[in-house]
């Protein structure tokens, strides 16, 4: 018995003391995350952070899908066919169908703000990587700003003012801290001021940068310009537009080159783009966005060229509508799109770019669908995303010298494109000029970039309207619908912040 | 086992023996009735010399000498005390207990008489939930206990349950209250990603012995930190003193759906398909043309074609017949210093959709040791497996998803092949029309996803009585699951078959470790002041492991394992894990019966919480008056029991994240073939428990021999320092913070009502319970109104209220749907600005009535269950009205009350393609699909038969029970689609069904 009690007493004793030793025991950081005093604090803690600003630019919300057919959907150029019941709304330019970027791009950009603000103190990387990691991060910080600005205000060449409440606002520090972040209370910048801010961090870009970097997957100087010049269309600064795009066409050891009417389609089979100046880089099948909201999916059911009669693959809910159709040349389509099997033989013109267009599978009909997403990467629903291509260049710079009144420089920088796109291209003896002139090369842009999410922009810098007949719209440039709602958690309780017009 | 037991009643015996100076004493324990009492307790007074009667009630003692008084006990009875003198047979009859008083109830690391409580606890007994084909007991005390709201989230067998206890106090921290199986805290994380899973699953209901339910703070404030949301306390059968008893118990069924929904002919939703085209601006021909082209015939199909094309029944082919069987084997029994409770069964349920299922093996071994007088060693163990097959997607808008597709396939679709093959498989050639375009019952056949939960709940506990009215224990437990998913997409349906097959493994480990050590004294000074204390230390660790490992391109799908998937596809894992100090007391002290004073004290320390704030405090004070006892209430018959309470009690709410306090950088990201590390929370050093305070005040009465007894508890709930994730404007790059912000109220009664109209041969008793409920947001922070993020949070207002504009129904002359603005004026496109508080997701009164009526053999319980003022949101509806602007099938219901032409007062506007009319919102916004829940349900009714004692003799059989059972027979309800009970948005779920068991139950 004493034994017993004994044991027990002894017992209870270790229990206490392990009891006690817990107080220690109720330390457990988390193993999944890394202390934030310690992740910026060396050179690949801010690789690292680097990757992770990048990796934004992959979400459906951005360069993953919607950045490119959320806005080919509100612009005059895409049917969205409801198969799946998706950017039905978007198409219809209802109120709130629109882009959502907001969340993400101040995410990324405060991730741009405590890494360069890390990047000082780091000391095991040199003074080039660092140089390098600015002028990343920089270009990086440019690309959100005008991602958002461009959506969320104005853009500076067509400005409804008594509708116009500026750009976005502007932070350039990070939040690291509760309170910080709590007592914060934005406000929007101008629209000058947005676009100033962009130009300055592609400058710093421009000078860091090695004219190619790490490849068309990364920030690089030939992107830097490349952007610039789109960036400076959009404002109105002809100007630098001509000159930024003229720098980054005669940049020597860039990244890609335009291709011709023979490899313009093989191009657009290859995994990376060879005409992509910047390109969001899908590295991993396990990246790709699913069945249902990837590029692929999104634009096309077929798993392969030609293939219309086999698997369905994607939904294939935005396809090309009959004005899109008819411009690329393409004919022998029904009025309504779907066609009931067997789908007749298209007839195609002499314009490239329309070998992209074809029957898709029969579901709910066949319809002509875009296949410039088509798993090139070696999986379903796994594409890389061309941002900046090389034709643009040109584009850019024909508009900005017909703004300039250099008309016989549009003339030549259109009759490039033209002459890399249309089998036997000759140069008319008469140019176009005025009106016709702009007109064309607002054409081939449509043309270049179907579903890779200029349209919208173009319409909306020019002050044209949204016209389509399915579904019947006739939406101005001065209508609300053409900004999206800022976010109303961003909105609430904050005095300092104006809603978009209308909303 | 028996031989185990011959041996220890030789030994037992054979010391008798050597006690030279003993008479033999031998009698008959009877209760009122006259039956015998087997079991009863006979023991020497003053002495541990006792022994139990056997069944026929009969016993035989040997008595010292020197002892002249037995004391005679049993459950349920009056102990009386016999003098026996010169007697050698000695028959006693034992009077039947007054319930109420000598009733006792477990409260948390004690148990306590029922007349000392003077907080809410609600008891649900065994016989109660007794041979429920219930997975798990949480289903089981749906409607049985007042304020205690239990919902299941849908029919799937063991899926999961919602438990919430006298309202939800919180607005983002977890609703879930504590379960206490046997002193072992469960974790209630569930680890499966693939079906629902129920932490509660690994015990068989039929093994337990009583479910406690600590409703209010005070009673529950013993567990500190962890019981703000109430605790449950499960106790476990054990094995009683006597010879061994075998129960065998089985059970068999049927399930079914309770029921369909119409939805349209091919020629009917060809129709509506045109006429949705044309009220979209589309030309009739070019109408005519798209619609056929949906249903893939050629734009020439002729009207004669049309009218001849077929229907089928996609709803009628997936809704089956499930199936239920239950065996279970216990055997229990014990001699002077062991006793023990051995059970295991085998339980199988299938859903009505399959091939949802779930099957359990369990097994539950309790041994008790007395090693000497004074320290007995217990030890229980409990071990389960789990198999759930589970429907390929569920709750969710997945096209593979039966539940959620078949009333939309489009009917023109065939089944099977005539062949008996599966129609439009993918590479078939054949083409399912419209959108939803996979083989419901194909994907359900091959695609293989399937959870394995393997579960140890085990405990070991000294105890040490160095005085009768000590106790010390300690007591070591461990919860340990694991659970694994298999998730194999096959090639030959729609989602595998481009990539050949996907499979994703997964593993998940939760290992649970508890151990406490506790004294307890008891002591009765001076006859009169009853004194109880309790004193304790806990630690309590938690922690869950998981991975993840996916890949695909299988050579055939019969290869459904990894090593033969050609590309690895993705790969994941995490840790985590949190652990709790804790040091108690409670100090209870009862004058003469008559006034009851408690109070205890918790001290937590948690590593969930800041630096700043890792330790709390939590106390309860607790009065209760015993007013029967009082001289001028003893003498009167009518009142057979008469109790007031008092309660005042703290209580903490833990359930957030683990390391929520910290400020971290993620690495989930992946850029390049690298990592991505992110800023992924700000840190918050002073984040700490929510804070729950509760009074309560109640009510136990009885009348007339405790025929009528009634128990009312009125309440008021406040929970402060709210866990909060306090929104943060986006552009700082974070969503939220955590912080302690916002009050919150929850105000209700409960009444529990029981009644005994007629005892006899003829037996009928009822109860009823009801409990009232009102949640209210007190306050937020900053003087803010309305929370930022969520406009349904708003300070007035109930927590889980619709926000949205008010549907105001179609206008006549265009077919148009409207809405209120928010000055009552129509609109078709409302703003955000017209929103107002429209229902709420939790309901305003509940409960349950049961009655038992008992004749002879035969027995028959009916138990209604009920639910009123809950709001949800139909998705499955919603979906379903799509009204053929969109290539989905439609309800009938829409077809026939749609709009079709100008002065039409219809409650469904006009079709429409792509389901937005012209520059108006979509078709389900606002309030239009928010409904009703409310509802009475036929629970359960159960007509049993007891074979005659007299007639079971014969074969040596102590008792046998036939029994038929009937589960969710009848339903008054006004929800439109396929059930009303349910949780969330009622996307695809499997709704409850509709059983019918037969079983029998043998004693011997």
């Amino acid at each position: 018995m004493k034994k017993i009690l004994n044991k027990i007493v002894v017992g209870s004793f270790l229990v206490i003391l392990i009891g006690e030793s817990c107080n220690k025991q109720l330390d457990i950081p988390s193993r999944n995350s890394l202390d934030a005093s310690l992740a910026l604090s060396n050179k690949s803690g801010i690789e690292y952070a680097i990757n992770s600003v990048y990796s934004i630019l992959k979400r459906e919300t951005h360069y993953g899908r919607d950045l490119f057919s959320v806005t080919d959907a509100m612009a005059d150029i895409a049917f969205a066919n409801g198969r799946s019941s998706r950017l039905l709304n978007e198409n219809r330019n209802t109120a709130l169908a629109n882009v959502g970027i907001w969340g993400g791009s101040y995410a990324a950009i405060n991730e741009i703000n405590l890494t360069l603000e890390a990047i000082p103190a780091v000391t095991d990387a040199t003074t080039a990587d660092k140089a390098r990691y600015e002028g990343e991060l920089k270009f990086l910080r440019a690309l959100y700003y005008f991602d958002l600005v461009k959506n969320y205000g104005y853009i500076p060449t067509f400005v409804v003012a008594n509708q116009n409440k500026g750009g976005v606002p502007i932070t350039l520090t990070g939040f690291n801290s509760s309170t910080g972040a709590a007592n914060y209370r934005p406000s929007r910048a101008s629209l000058a001021a947005c676009y100033a801010q962009i130009m300055e961090d592609l400058n710093r870009s421009i000078v860091l940068l090695s004219n190619a970097n790490k490849g068309r997957n990364y920030a690089s100087k030939h992107a830097a310009l490349a952007l610039g010049s789109r960036v400076a269309l959009y404002e109105g600064n002809w100007q630098r537009a001509d000159s930024f795009a003229t720098a980054a066409i005669t940049l020597t050891g860039g990244i890609g080159a335009m291709t011709n009417t023979s490899n313009y389609v093989a191009g657009w089979r290859a995994a990376s783009h060879p005409e992509g100046i910047f390109e969001v880089w899908y590295a991993t099948l396990g990246e790709n966005l699913g069945v249902n909201t990837s590029l692929a999916a999104t634009h096309t059911t077929l798993s392969a060229p030609g293939a219309f009669n086999g698997v369905r693959q994607g939904q294939g809910d935005l396809v090309p509508n009959a004005f899109l159709l008819t411009q690329l040349g393409i004919s022998g389509f029904p009025t309504n799109l779907a066609q009931a099997p067997a789908p007749p033989a298209l007839t195609y013109g002499n314009d490239i770019r329309n070998r992209l267009f074809e029957w898709g599978v029969n579901a709910s009909g066949h319809y002509v669908e875009c296949t410039k997403w088509m798993g090139k990467n070696g999986g379903p629903n796994w594409d890389n995303t061309v941002v900046i291509r090389w034709p643009e260049l040109y584009l850019n710079r024909a508009e900005a010298r017909y703004r300039l009144g250099d008309e016989a420089g549009a003339w030549a920088d259109l009759n490039i494109i033209r002459t890399a796109r249309i089998v036997g291209f000759t140069v008319p003896t008469t140019p176009l000029t005025g009106q016709a002139l702009l007109d064309e090369i607002l054409r081939q842009r449509m043309l270049e970039f179907a579903f890779e999410g200029h349209r919208f922009y173009d319409l909306k810098r020019n002050g044209l309207a949204i016209v389509k007949v399915n579904p019947a719209t006739n939406l101005p440039a001065t209508d609300y619908r053409i900004l999206p709602r800022i976010p109303l958690g961003d909105i609430d309780g904050n005095p300092n912040m104006e809603q978009n017009f209308g909303y | 086992m028996r031989k185990l037991i011959a041996l220890f009643l030789c030994l037992f015996f054979a010391f008798s023996q050597l006690n030279a100076q003993n008479k033999t004493v031998t009698g008959k324990v009877t209760d009122a009735d006259g039956k015998p009492v087997s079991g009863a307790s006979v023991q020497v007074k003053g002495t541990k010399i006792g022994v139990s009667a056997n069944d026929a009630g009969t016993f035989t003692i040997s008595v010292p000498i020197n002892s002249n008084i037995l004391t005679i006990s049993g459950v349920g009875l009056v102990s009386q005390d016999i003098k026996i003198d010169n007697n050698t047979v000695l028959n006693i009859t034992l009077a039947t207990a007054n319930r109420s008083l000598d009733e006792v109830v477990v409260t948390g690391y004690q148990t306590v008489r029922k007349k000392d409580v003077a907080a809410a606890i609600s008891k649900i007994s065994a016989a109660e939930i007794d041979n429920l084909p219930m997975p798990n007991f949480a289903q089981a005390m749906q409607g049985r206990a007042a304020g205690v709201a239990v919902s299941a989230a849908n029919g799937v067998p063991g899926g999961s349950m919602n438990v919430i206890i006298r309202g939800v106090g919180s607005i983002n921290a977890g609703n879930t209250p504590l379960y206490v199986v046997d002193g072992v805290q469960l974790n209630t994380g569930t680890g499966s990603i693939n079906t629902q899973n129920n932490p509660l699953n690994f015990l068989n209901p039929n093994d337990i012995e009583s479910i406690e339910i600590l409703k209010d703070a005070a009673a529950a404030s013993i567990y500190g930190a962890r019981a703000g949301n109430g605790v449950v306390l499960v106790t476990t059968k054990k094995g009683k003193v006597g010879k061994p008893k075998f129960t065998f118990n089985s059970y068999w069924g049927q399930t079914k759906a309770l029921q369909k929904v119409d939805v349209l002919s091919t020629q009917d939703w060809y129709k509506l398909r045109v006429e949705s085209l044309v009220n979209s601006g589309v030309a009739p021909a070019t109408a005519a043309a798209t619609a056929l082209s949906n249903l893939g015939l050629p734009a020439n199909t002729t009207q004669g074609k049309i009218d001849s094309l077929p229907t089928y029944d996609w709803q009628d082919a997936t809704f089956g017949t499930g199936t239920i069987s239950n065996v279970e084997m216990s055997i229990q029994g014990g001699a002077q210093n062991v006793s023990y409770y051995i059970s295991g069964s085998y339980s199988k349920q299938t859903a009505f959709i399959a091939p949802t299922d779930f099957n359990r093996a369990a097994l539950l071994s309790k041994i008790s040791f007395k090693i000497n007088d004074k320290v007995t060693l217990d030890n229980s163990l409990s071990l389960s497996t789990i198999k759930q097959n589970a429907p390929y997607s569920l709750g969710n808008t997945g096209f593979g998803n039966p539940a959620y597709a078949s009333a939309m396939i489009l009917p023109i679709n065939p089944i099977y092949n005539p062949d008996g093959t599966y129609y439009g498989l993918p590479g078939s050639g054949q083409n399912m029309v419209g959108t939803f375009n996979h083989n419901v019952l194909a994907v359900g056949d091959y695609a293989k996803y399937v959870t394995n939960t393997s579960q140890l709940v085990a405990n070991t506990s000294l105890t040490y009585k160095p005085t009768a009215n000590l106790t010390l224990r300690s007591f070591v437990a461990l919860d340990y699951r694991q659970t694994k998913d298999h998730r194999y997409q096959d090639p030959r349906i729609n989602d595998g078959f481009a990539v050949s097959g996907r499979l994703s493994d997964q593993a998940d480990f939760n290992t649970n470790f508890l151990t406490n050590t506790t004294a307890n004294f008891t002591k009765v000074f001076a006859d009169k002041h009853s004194v109880n204390a309790l004193a304790g230390i806990e630690y309590r660790r938690d922690q869950n492991e998981w991975f993840q490992a996916d890949g695909q391109g299988f050579p055939s799908y019969q290869l459904q394992y990894l090593s033969a998937a050609a590309t690895p596809s993705g790969v994941s894992g995490q840790w985590t894990a949190s652990a709790t100090f804790s040091q108690f007391g409670k100090l209870g002290y009862t004058y003469d019966g008559k006034y009851v004073f408690n109070y205890s004290i918790r001290r937590d320390g948690s590593s969930r919480f800041g630096a700043n704030n890792k330790y709390g405090i939590f106390q309860s004070v607790q009065f209760a008056w015993n007013a029967k006892e009082e001289a001028f209430l003893k003498n009167v018959d009518a009142i057979s029991d008469l109790k007031l309470r008092y309660a005042f009690g703290q209580a903490g709410n833990d359930q957030i994240g683990n390391v929520l306090y910290a400020q971290l950088y993620g690495a989930s990201r992946l850029y390049g073939n690298s990592s991505g590390i992110f800023p992924s929370q700000l840190g918050n050093p002073d984040l700490t428990w929510e804070n729950r305070q509760e009074n309560n005040i109640g009510l136990d009465v009885s009348f007339f021999k405790n025929k009528v007894s009634l128990t009312v508890d009125a309440y008021r709930r406040v929970n402060k320092d709210l866990l909060l994730s306090r929104p943060l404007y986006s552009v700082t790059g974070f969503t939220s913070i955590q912080q302690n912000l916002g009050k919150m109220e929850n105000k209700g009664l409960e009444v529990l009502l029981a009644v005994t109209p007629f005892e006899g041969k003829f037996r009928w008793t009822s109860s009823f319970n009801i409990a009232f409920q009102k949640n209210k947001l007190l306050e937020l922070y900053d003087g803010l109104q309305v929370l930022p993020s969520d406009n349904s949070i708003r300070v007035g207002s109930p927590i889980g209220s619709f926000f949205t504009s008010e549907w105001a129904g179609v206008n006549p002359a265009t077919g148009r749907g409207m809405w209120y603005d928010i000055n009552g004026n129509l609109t078709y496109n409302p703003t955000a600005n017209d929103r107002k508080i429209i229902g709420n997701i939790y309901p305003e009164q509940f409960g349950g009535w049961t009655n038992s009526f008992s004749y002879k053999g035969f027995s028959l319980e009916a138990f209604l269950q009920y639910e009123y003022g809950r709001v949800r949101s139909d998705g499955q509806f919603t979906q379903m009205m799509r009204m053929a602007g969109a290539t989905v099938n439609t309800l009938t219901y829409g077809y026939e009350t749609r709009w079709q032409k100008p002065g039409d007062i219809v409650p469904t506007p006009r079709s429409f393609n792509g389901l937005a009319d012209y520059n108006s919102v979509g078709w389900g916004s606002g309030s239009r699909y928010l409904f009703k829940t409310d509802y009475i349900r036929l629970k359960q009714v159960t007509l049993s038969y007891d074979v005659p004692a007299s007639f079971l003799k014969k074969y040596s059989i102590e008792g046998a029970r036939l029994y038929v059972q009937g589960i969710n027979l009848w339903t008054y309800t006004k929800w439109p689609s396929y059930d009303p009970e349910f949780t969330g948005d009622n996307f695809g779920i499997i709704p409850q069904s509709k059983n019918f068991t037969v079983g029998v139950q043998v004693k011997f």
